[in-house]
């Protein structure tokens, strides 16, 4: 009898050995590598600083921006509504929570965009959704909006409407901060005239 | 022995099956991919400086080409092998990492731009090939190694100097603006007639 036991044992203990060849659970949850390639190569994470601006201006409260540039950086300028977390602290249970609140785009920016890739590829390790990277980072957002890049060609009305929209997000978002190259470009605004009516006389009566 | 084989046999079975069962199921596990670091290394991997490599420093280390096989096809480095992003974990690709792992070889991951690389080395840095590194830069159409434009590093361009953070200013809302049209405001006319 105690024989049989003792093979039980064996037997339980090669089981045993087995686990060793599995894979460790993680706490969190992961997706699997081959699917967060295949989320590599779509470039729907990318969106533009046109779009975000705007969405910025409209005030969308669906909008999370995520700073992932130093405390410094971040206090001289950052784009408004914008939380700052360093890439140390991406995974805390604390900025986790803030990842996974719901109904939220998770827009991540760096000064360009190398440091908001990796940071998108941890978070969707991680599965959490609706994360983003604005496409060329800080530096793209004030060469766009201050510097103002100039276009190629003649601009068709909607390079012409885009220009539009650009002055006026810049004055929105930086005050003036015209630089040489806006302030040439920038026409004078009209003086809207307001004309009243003269009242016209009462007509008559009363006592 | 013999006897203590016959008296046993069932639990003789049973200790050889589970025994078969270990040994193939170890040697044909499949190849795949399995995260080797955590959150904490992840993290750590991140923020490498060592991850990337200078195009001066590209000597001795075999280049992997992760464009499209057309891109790949019209003009490359001569030792370089053209694995497109969607097969970098693919069976024999992962082969070849952990060949070259074995070997202490490093590779270097490159594409159009540096950015087409960030993504996968990390990602397979994470998945524990550690010797893969990231080429700063990228290949232009006429298959020369170009450096990245400092606006796409992440070093910063921006001219603090020349913005000016909004305080205390009223805010403008940035709607298109009209050309000065006359403002008439429509006012109540007086009342046509008295009373007391």
């Amino acid at each position: 009898m105690e024989r049989k036991y003792t093979l039980l044992a064996i037997f339980l203990i090669v089981l045993a050995l087995g686990l060793v060849i599995l894979p460790k659970k993680n706490e969190l949850k992961e997706t699997d590598p081959k699917a967060l390639l295949s989320s590599v190569v779509e470039k729907s994470r990318y969106l533009t600083v046109d779009q975000i601006t705007h969405r910025i201006i409209e005030n969308d409260p669906t909008l999370m921006l995520i700073d992932l540039r130093s405390a410094d950086q971040f206090k001289i300028f950052s784009l408004p509504g914008s939380l700052n977390i360093l890439t140390d602290s991406l995974l805390t249970r604390a900025n986790m929570e803030l990842f996974n609140q719901p109904g939220k785009d998770k827009i991540l920016y760096g000064n360009a965009d190398l440091m908001a890739e990796k940071a998108w590829l941890l978070c969707s390790r991680y599965a959490l959704n609706r994360i983003y990277v604005m496409k060329g980072g800080m530096n793209e957002w004030f060469n766009t909006f201050v510097k103002e890049k100039l276009l190629t060609g003649t601009p068709s009305t909607s390079d012409l409407d885009l220009i539009s929209f650009r002055k006026a997000a810049r004055q929105f978002l930086i005050g003036s901060g015209e630089t040489g190259n806006a302030s040439a470009t920038t026409p004078a605004i009209e003086k809207v005239q307001v004309i009243r009516k003269a009242p016209k006389a009462a007509a008559g009566g009363g006592c | 022995m013999n006897h203590f084989v016959k008296t046993n046999s069932l639990w003789l079975s049973f200790l050889g099956l589970a025994v078969i069962i270990v040994v193939l199921t170890f040697l044909f596990r499949p190849l795949s991919a399995h995260y080797q670091t955590n959150a904490k290394e992840s993290i750590t991997l991140m923020n490498d400086p060592t991850t990337e490599i200078e195009l001066k420093d590209l000597s001795g280390k075999q280049l992997i080409d992760i464009r499209q096989e057309e891109l790949y096809s019209q003009g490359h480095p001569l030792n370089a092998i053209n694995i497109p992003i969607r097969q970098l974990l693919d069976k024999e690709s992962l082969q070849l990492f952990d060949n070259l792992q074995k070997n202490n070889k490093e590779a270097v991951l490159y594409g159009n731009t540096e950015l087409q690389a960030t993504a996968p080395v990390f990602l397979l840095r994470q998945l524990g090939y550690k010797n893969l590194k990231l080429l700063k830069g990228g290949i232009n159409p006429t298959n020369e190694f170009i450096p990245p434009a400092p606006a796409m590093t992440e070093v910063s361009v921006v001219d603090t100097s020349s913005i000016h953070q909004k305080t205390e200013q009223t805010q403008i809302a940035p709607t298109i603006q009209k050309k000065g049209e006359a403002v008439i405001p429509v006012r109540k006319g007086a009342s046509a007639g008295g009373g007391c």
